[in-house]
C-alpha cells in the first residue's frame, strides 16, 4: 500500500519535472553548446543536467524561477566537470582583458563610431558567432544569459553566483571583447575603415 | 570630464540592460547627454547587444537527445536514499525484514562467539591446533635453504617464509598475519631471542601469530 503511495507520489513528482522542464531543452542544449563548443559534450552535458535536476527536483523551491533554477544546474555541472578537461590557463586570459580594457577609451574610438553608424550588420553569422565561441568562458556565460536567454542581472547573480556587480562588469567587459573582435572582422571584410 | 567616465563605464552597461534604478539611470542619462563619448560606447553597446540577441545561431537539441534524457529519467528516477530505501522495505514486507535483520544479528553474534572459542573447543585440538607460547630464535627458512654466499634481494626477503626454531630443536613457520607482518619482510630480527603466543598447527607445523615480544 505505502510503497504505491510513494510510487504515485514520486510519478506526480516526475510529471511536474517533466512538465517544467522538457520546454527548456532547446535552450540549456544551446548554451550547452556554446560553452563546450562540441555536440557530444554538450548533449552528455545536457543529460547530466537533467538527470541531477530531477535528483535535486525536492529542493527546488516551488515559488522560484525554474528556468534560473536548472541553468544553475547546468552552469555548475560544465564549470565543476567539464572546464576540468580544458587545460586554458583562464588567469592569464582575464588579465589581457583588464589591461585592454583600461586603455579602450582612447584606442577604439573609431571602432565604436563605426558600430554606432550599423557596419556590423555585413557581418557574416558564421563570424559573429566564432567570436562569442572565442570569449572568455565567464564573460561567455554571463553574455549568453543576458543577451540569448534575457535573464535579468538578479537571475544572472544568482546562477553564476556572484555579486551584481560583477555581473555588470563582466557583462561590460564581454560585450568589449567581442567588440573589439568583430571590429577585426569588420575591417578585414573592408567594410569599416 | 575623464574620472566621471571612468565611474560610468559599467554603469552604461546596466544603463543597455535598463537594470538601473531610476536615480542610478537619471544620472547616467545626464552623463551621456554631456558626454558625447560615452554616448558613442552606449549605442556601440547597445548594438552588440541587438546582434547577439538576433544573429547568435539558435540550434534545438536533436531529437534521439529528448528522446534519451525521457527514457534516462523514466529509468532511474529519483534515487531514494537508505533510509529511505530500509523504511519502504519494511512498510512493504515487515515481517519478512524483521526476520532479515534478526537474522543479521545473531550471525553476527555468534560469529563473535566462535571467534572467542577457536583455541579451546574439542574440535579445533582434535585437529592438532592448540594455542602455546613458544620461546627460541627468529630464523628464516627459505635463508636457510640458501647455498651460501648468495644474497637475497630485498624484493626475494619479503617474499621468505619466517619462523621460529623453539628450544625443543622443533620449527614453526609463522602464517602471515597482521602480527606476524612486523616480523616478515626485513631479516632485522634474524637470530633474535623471541617468545611468540599464537597458534600451533602441528600437522603443517605453522604458528598463527597472537602476539610476541623480543627477549
Amino acid at each position: 500500500m505505502s510503497t504505491n503511495f510513494e510510487h504515485g507520489r514520486e510519478q506526480e513528482a516526475r510529471k511536474e519535472f517533466e512538465k517544467l522542464a522538457y520546454v527548456h531543452m532547446d535552450s540549456l542544449y544551446n548554451t550547452a553548446l556554446r560553452m563546450t563548443r562540441n555536440p557530444l559534450d554538450a548533449e552528455d552535458l545536457v543529460q547530466d543536467v537533467y538527470v541531477r535536476a530531477f535528483r535535486f527536483f525536492h529542493r527546488f523551491k516551488r515559488d522560484t524561477n525554474f528556468k534560473a533554477w536548472i541553468f544553475k544546474i547546468l552552469t555548475n555541472t560544465y564549470i565543476n566537470q567539464y572546464r576540468k578537461k580544458l587545460k586554458a590557463p583562464l588567469q592569464i586570459e582575464l588579465d589581457k582583458v583588464s589591461y585592454s580594457h583600461s586603455n579602450d577609451s582612447d584606442t577604439h574610438k573609431g571602432v565604436i563610431e563605426n558600430f554606432g553608424s550599423s557596419g556590423y550588420k555585413d557581418l557574416f553569422d558564421d563570424e559573429i558567432n566564432t567570436t562569442l565561441d572565442g570569449l572568455t568562458d565567464d564573460f561567455k556565460i554571463v553574455v549568453l544569459l543576458a543577451d540569448v536567454e534575457s535573464f535579468s542581472y538578479k537571475e544572472i547573480a544568482n546562477i553564476v553566483n556572484c555579486p551584481l556587480g560583477t555581473v555588470m562588469s563582466r557583462l561590460s567587459r564581454g560585450r568589449k571583447q567581442l567588440q573589439n573582435q568583430l571590429r577585426d572582422y569588420a575591417i578585414k571584410g573592408g567594410f569599416l575603415k | 570630464m575623464q574620472e566621471s567616465c571612468e565611474k560610468y563605464k559599467t554603469l552604461i552597461t546596466g544603463l543597455v540592460d535598463d537594470e538601473l534604478d531610476d536615480n542610478k539611470k537619471q544620472s547616467v542619462k545626464a552623463h551621456l547627454d554631456d558626454c558625447p563619448g560615452c554616448h558613442r560606447i552606449f549605442v556601440a553597446e547597445s548594438n552588440i547587444k541587438k546582434l547577439v540577441q538576433q544573429r547568435c545561431e539558435m540550434k534545438s537539441a536533436p531529437d534521439y537527445l529528448k528522446t534519451r534524457v525521457r527514457h534516462n529519467l523514466q529509468r532511474r528516477g529519483s534515487r531514494p536514499g537508505f533510509w529511505q530505501l530500509t523504511k519502504s522495505m519494511f512498510e512493504y514486507r515487515p515481517v519478512a525484514s524483521s526476520f532479515a535483520v534478526a537474522f543479521v544479528v545473531i550471525m553476527m553474534f555468534t560469529s563473535l562467539f566462535y571467534a572467542n572459542l577457536t583455541d579451546t573447543s574439542a574440535d579445533v585440538i582434535n585437529a592438532g591446533i592448540v594455542s602455546a607460547v613458544l620461546n627460541g630464535e627468529i630464523i628464516c627458512l627459505d635463508c636457510e635453504h640458501m647455498p651460501t654466499g648468495l644474497m637475497p634481494s630485498k624484493q626475494d626477503m619479503m617474499m621468505h617464509r619466517l619462523g621460529i626454531r623453539a628450544e625443543d630443536a622443533t620449527v614453526w613457520t609463522f602464517l602471515y598475519s597482521g602480527v606476524a607482518k612486523e616480523l616478515m619482510g626485513d631479516h632485522q630480527f634474524l637470530k633474535q631471542r623471541i617468545s611468540v603466543k599464537g597458534t600451533l598447527f602441528h600437522e603443517s607445523h605453522y604458528m598463527q601469530v597472537k602476539e610476541y615480544t623480543l627477549l
